[in-house]
Parts: structure tokens; sequence; C-alpha cells
């Protein structure tokens, strides 16, 4: 076992002595998760994003155990506390420019240390186990509430072949669509447009893509939050406003909103995955869908996914133009009717759908969406 | 530049192909990249190791042209690919076999390998930022003063 795991292992135990363990269980991706917490200080907060994804109890066989605990006990462990003291102190001595933890990071141990919200993230892929530890006590920043354990889900789900995506997916159980592209591209506001248009919901933020063993893709639900970028933007969706999570923004931050209870059964786990829709602000006109090539489809889906994935790597690339190779690809030019836009990716669906021959059905949708 | 030997800077800038399109991606800065026919030719001939020279001499077996004209325009285009830090100088040379590209009959017109770079998304390694939208968020553009009318609510 790595050495820095086992000391981890132990420090995860001495707190859960201390404040006994609090554990939920998730099915992320058909696969298993259980989250153990030394305590239960930080459930609601590390939870909350997954909870549409929860179980009573899940077979551990093959999955992955995360221990969550924070700084408020020290380790007895001499060595691992002053290698913590250094590491939360001068990380930028120890981390890559990604933040990966540059003696403990390769084979089969990813590493990562976020200096923002002072979290230790470890996976040991082989043995199923992982450690989020948090320096101290100071409250969890909301987008770590929207999207918690993501470097470790990551690393986990790749290792399995499900792969983190940065995007937004809607749909029926028919067909669905990912929406890709950087912040601010418009794809929050143009899945919550779809949502209220009824149509179902896996995710807004991240998604898991994964194969469904017939040559396509399935895309996953991972986090049951939405992002907004101001106030103003829940005015545009009736009730949504009651699941806000974070009230007080400060420079930068966006709404954030639960989905969970506002989506009354609509929030999909699974959708076969038909389309990948490039949104892209293009003021007054209409909306439009126009085919795009597949590199054009990887440079809105790629760089923006890997960046915020901090073990994502050539295998996460090679996956990602599997997709974009194999999907029809399209960029979606947004005008300012949500409804327009929603009616768009409807008949793109529909086509999808309801021809068995995915070619044509993406020519007669493409012409009908011009 | 002269006519060193230069190699893609892996394993941190990974790329993909797609037909005579390649996306590389620097995963240490952020910084992403798009390139097309000849240019995407001689990134990959690159992932072996080459020098302006070698990598003239194997486009040309594709593409029309001399060796020397081409070399002449793939000398600033790796300067370009320096500077964005995507390959780097070998100083020790590894045994390979000689770059060969597959040939073409007729032979692809030669277009003077570019190299497309964008830097956007590089403050997103440790931010999640905010692009081209106003106070009041997508749809309404940055630049735009006049309030939504109820009907786009």
């Amino acid at each position: 076992m790595n050495f820095l795991v086992q000391l981890l292992e132990e420090y995860f135990q001495e707190a859960a002595r201390q404040d006994g363990i609090a554990a939920r269980y998730f099915q992320i991706a058909k696969r298993n998760v259980a989250i153990q917490f030394a305590g239960d200080r930080w459930v609601a907060d590390l939870t909350g994003a997954l909870a549409h994804l929860e179980r009573p109890s899940v077979d551990m066989a093959g999955g992955l155990t995360v221990s969550v605990w924070d700084g408020g006990t020290a380790p007895a462990n001499h060595l691992l506390r002053a290698y913590l003291f250094t590491l939360t102190n001068w990380w930028y001595s120890y981390t890559g420019p990604r933040g990966e933890l540059l003696d403990v990071h390769g084979g089969n141990i990813e590493a990562h240390y976020h200096p923002d919200t002072g979290t230790l993230s470890v996976v040991d892929r082989q043995r199923g186990r992982a450690f989020y530890w948090k320096r101290d006590r100071a409250a969890i920043p909301y987008y770590e509430e929207c999207a918690p354990f993501r470097v470790l889900l990551h690393s986990y789900l790749r290792e399995t072949g499900a792969h983190m995506v940065h995007g937004a997916a809607v749909g029926t159980s028919e067909a669905a669509v990912l929406l890709v592209g950087k912040g601010g591209s418009g794809k929050s506001t143009t899945a919550l447009a779809c949502l209220h248009s009824g149509m179902r919901y896996a995710g807004d933020d991240y998604c898991v893509v994964a194969e469904d063993g017939d040559g396509g893709f399935d895309v996953h639900s991972l986090y049951c939050m939405a992002k907004l970028v101001a106030m103003s933007d829940l005015d545009r969706f009736p009730g949504l406003d009651r699941h806000v999570v974070n009230r007080t923004l400060e420079s930068g931050d966006k709404v954030a909103v639960s989905l969970q209870a506002h989506t009354a059964g609509r929030l999909a786990e699974q959708l076969p995955l038909r389309a990948l829709l490039a949104p892209e602000i293009a003021g007054d006109g209409h909306t439009a869908l126009v085919a795009c090539s597949a590199k054009e489809a990887t440079l809105a889906l790629a760089p923006s996914t890997m960046a915020q994935l901090p073990f994502s790597g050539p295998k996460d690339l090679w996956f990602l133009g599997a997709m974009t190779r194999r999907l029809p690809c399209y960029r979606m030019l947004l005008g300012r009717d949500l409804q327009q836009v929603s009616d768009r990716i409807a008949a793109l669906l529909r086509a999808q759908g309801s021809k068995a021959d995915g070619l044509e059905a993406n020519r007669v949708a493409a012409g009908s969406a011009r | 530049m002269d006519n060193g030997c230069y190699r893609v800077d892996s394993p941190a800038v990974i790329y993909e192909k797609f037909d005579a399109e390649l996306v590389a991606i620097h995963l240490d800065t952020g910084s992403y990249h798009s390139l097309m026919g000849a240019a995407a030719d001689a990134f990959l001939l690159l992932a072996e190791e080459a020098t302006a020279l070698e990598l003239a001499e194997a486009l040309q077996a594709r593409y029309e042209g001399d060796a020397e004209s081409i070399h002449r325009v793939l000398v600033p285009f790796l300067a370009a690919l320096e500077q964005e830090k995507l390959i780097a100088r070998v100083e020790v040379r590894k045994s390979r076999e000689p770059l060969v590209l597959p040939a073409e009959h007729p032979k692809l017109p030669f277009v003077p390998p570019t190299l497309e770079a964008y830097h956007d998304l590089q403050s997103l390694f440790l931010l999640d930022p905010v692009h081209e939208v106003g106070d009041r968020g997508w749809p309404e553009p940055l630049d735009a003063a006049r309030p939504m009318d109820e009907s786009q609510a």
C-alpha cells in the first residue's frame, strides 16, 4: 500500500473513533460509491448534489469507498502531521500546475490538493479507496457543494470506462443531447428551458458518459445542481428561486439551484445520448442548428472538460474524440426566445428517436431546424 | 530557428487527429490548438521527433512542392509551436525509422501550415469564469443595456 494512503487510512480511523461514522451510499453511472464521514459535520454540504442518486445500501464489490474528514483533530502520526502542515502552507512547492501532488501522484495513486478549498483528494484506484480531507472547518464554497468529489469521481469513473464531461444533458427516454461548451455559453439556461418545456434532465455542469455496449453512448446524471449566471436568470424559470443554495453572492459567483425537489421526478439517472450541441449566443436572431465537424465539437467539449478535471489526460481526450466522431454534432446558435430553443432541441430529439437510421435522422433534423 | 530537432512535449501536450484536422491541448497551461492539413501531419511526425528538414522531406511525399520550399514555411511554423510550448527541443536523439507519411496520388495541394491557438480557458484551471454575458446573464449580451420584455421571461 502507498505510504500516504496508509497514513491517511489510519488518520481517518482516528477521526472516526472520535466522531463516529455517517455513511451514505450512491449509484453513479451504474457504479457503486460509498461515502463515509467521520462525524456528520459535512454530510449535508457534500451529499446534497448527489441526493438523487442515493441508495439505502449498495454492494461495494468493485465500487469506490470515499472517506471524508477534516483537520479539526490533528493526526497522531508525526510524519503525516508534518506533511499536511507543510502541504497546506506551502502547497505551491508540492503541487504541479493543476494541483497534482508531485511526490505522490502516479501509478494507481492520484493525489490532488486544492488550495482554495483546502482539500486533499487521494484515490487508490487499485483498491477502490479514496480520501477527501479538508484542512479546516471553514464553510465549503458553493461551487464545491454543487460538484463534490469531482476529482475523485473522475479518477474512479474513468478507470471503469465512464467519463465525466463538462456539459448539460436533456432529452427523453428515447434520445438525449449533451450541451457542451465553456462557461457562459448558454448550457445551463438551455437545459433549464428544456426542463421547463417537459423534457427530462440529467445534469447541468457535469455529466458522465459511457459506451452503451451497442456502439453508442449513454449519458448518466452526476449532480442535481444547476448554476445560473445571475439572480435575474431565475425570473425566467418559475419556482426555481425556492431552491437556491447560495443567496449571498460574491463577485464571480453563480447562482446555484438544487433541482431534486424542483424537477418533480424529471431528473433522469440515465438517457441514451444521440447528439452533441455546442450552444453559442447569437443575439437577436432565431435559434438554429448548424452541423459541425467532430473537431469543432471536440474544441467545444474537450478543453473545458479537461481543464476542470486535473487528472484528465490522453485517455479522456481519446474518449471525447470517439464521442464526437460517432455522434452527430451541431453548433446551436441561440436566439433569445427560450421556447424556440427547447422546440429546436425537441425537433432534433424526435428525429433521433423515431428514425432507425441515425444518419438519415441527423440530416432531416438539421434541415428542419434551420 | 536552426535545424534543431524537436518533439511534441508529452505528457503535458495531448492531441487527437480527426481526418485532416488535429486538436492539441496543453494540460499545464490550459491553452488548446487547432491544426489542419500539413500542419496536422507535421505535428504527428513531431511526436516521433524531427528536424524541419526531416519534416519537409516526409511532407513532400504527400503534398505538392519541393522539400526546400516546404522547409522554408515550416521554420516559422515550428517557431510558433515552440512559442506555445507544444514542442520542445531534443538534445539527445532517439534512434527511429525514417519518417514516412502515406503518399497521396495525386499529391495534395500544400497549404503553409498554421496554428490556431486558444487561450480563453487558461483561468479555468483555478476559476469558473463566465464569458460574454452581462450582469443579467444569458441571453443578455455583455454590451446590452435594454431590459428584457415580459414575453421573454
